[in-house]
């Protein structure tokens, strides 16, 4: 079991494992999806600020913001849930700094659920 | 309506996001029992739609483009909740987008981050509703059949014809025959309504 502070503040592990209860060797397979989508996540987003498209910020911030919410990643979806408040908002100022911040979030939390993956048969 | 008898259901997931479909996939694949349909925004859902026989919809209801509660506004205009049952997906905190969409014919909602158990129950319980709401509507036209086939037609034949009969007749025996013809016309009522009732 990880119990560094990292997974900690990155995500909630018994949240997660609490909403996989029973299927819990689930978790694995969903984290390898994400570890796929979000550079795709990621870009699409960086892409809507860099054109300074509020509409495309609020829906790729929207969606960054659902995938990451599935691992109980507060930090991660409250800094995406900002963007996409500001998308919504016509708000653009702030917008990249905001995602520089996340970027260094999604970041710490790939790695911590790169480690809850390759702890595998190990899940309680 | 939209009546299909494969057992295996065919669910159409429509998200822009390659993820979120993936795990949507993920819970029911493991259920099992369910072909699964993709489509990748409202437009794609639409010309799926067209082509393919589908017995229940799991829409984001944020999308780019169309957004999820347009595309079930406007499959609302050709299937009703029965015929093509939807569930929408949102984040918890989307409260009004979810009222919105129940307002406009969403069946259910499940929300972010998905719990596999939730999605696969939500699913489950619209797919029986549509099945016994089919069941229904076959009980009632057994019904319908039934009560025709007890009332007595030459009853009916001369009730009918005494009243015509009846109408033919001069001003004066008109007038004499008025309760007659009153009463013939209720038990005509009578009988339609029980028909009605049960159609």
């Amino acid at each position: 079991m990880t119990d560094n502070n990292a997974t900690k503040q990155t995500f909630d592990r018994n949240l997660l494992f609490a909403n996989f209860h029973g299927i819990e060797d689930m978790i694995p397979e969903i984290i390898e999806c994400f570890l796929l989508a979000i550079p795709k996540l990621t870009f699409a987003l960086e892409a809507a600020i860099k054109a300074k498209d509020c509409e495309a910020i609020a829906i790729s911030a929207h969606t960054m913001k659902g995938a990451v919410s599935n691992f109980y990643a507060e930090p991660s979806k409250n800094l995406a849930l900002q963007l996409e408040k500001m998308g919504h908002d016509k708000v653009h100022a702030g917008t990249e700094e905001l995602f520089r911040l996340l970027c260094i979030e999604l970041l710490e939390l790939t790695k911590a659920l790169q480690d809850l993956a390759h702890e595998g048969a190990h899940y309680e | 309506m939209r009546v299909h008898t494969m057992n295996k259901k065919t669910i159409l997931i429509v998200d822009d996001s390659e993820f979120d479909r993936n795990l949507v996939k993920l819970a029911l694949t493991r259920n099992g029992g369910f072909n699964i349909l993709e489509a990748t925004s409202g437009e794609h859902c639409l010309e799926m739609l067209v082509s393919n026989p589908i017995d229940l919809i799991l829409m984001d209801i944020m999308m780019p483009g169309i957004l999820g509660s347009q595309v079930l506004a406007h499959i609302r205009q050709i299937y009703s909740p029965i015929e093509l049952p939807i569930i929408m997906i949102s984040s918890v905190s989307d409260v009004s987008d979810i009222v919105n969409a129940l307002k406009i014919g969403a069946n259910d909602y499940i929300t972010k981050p998905l719990n596999f158990d939730v999605t696969i129950s939500r699913i489950l319980t619209q797919l029986k509703l549509v099945e016994l709401s089919l069941e229904m509507s076959k009980l009632k036209q057994v019904a319908a059949m039934d009560l025709l086939s007890n009332v007595p037609k030459d009853d009916i034949f001369s009730i009918i014809d005494d009243s015509i009969r009846l109408l033919g007749k001069s001003d004066s025996e008109l007038l004499q025959n008025k309760e007659k013809i009153k009463n013939n016309l209720m038990n005509i009522k009578l009988i339609a309504k029980s028909i009605k009732s049960t159609s």
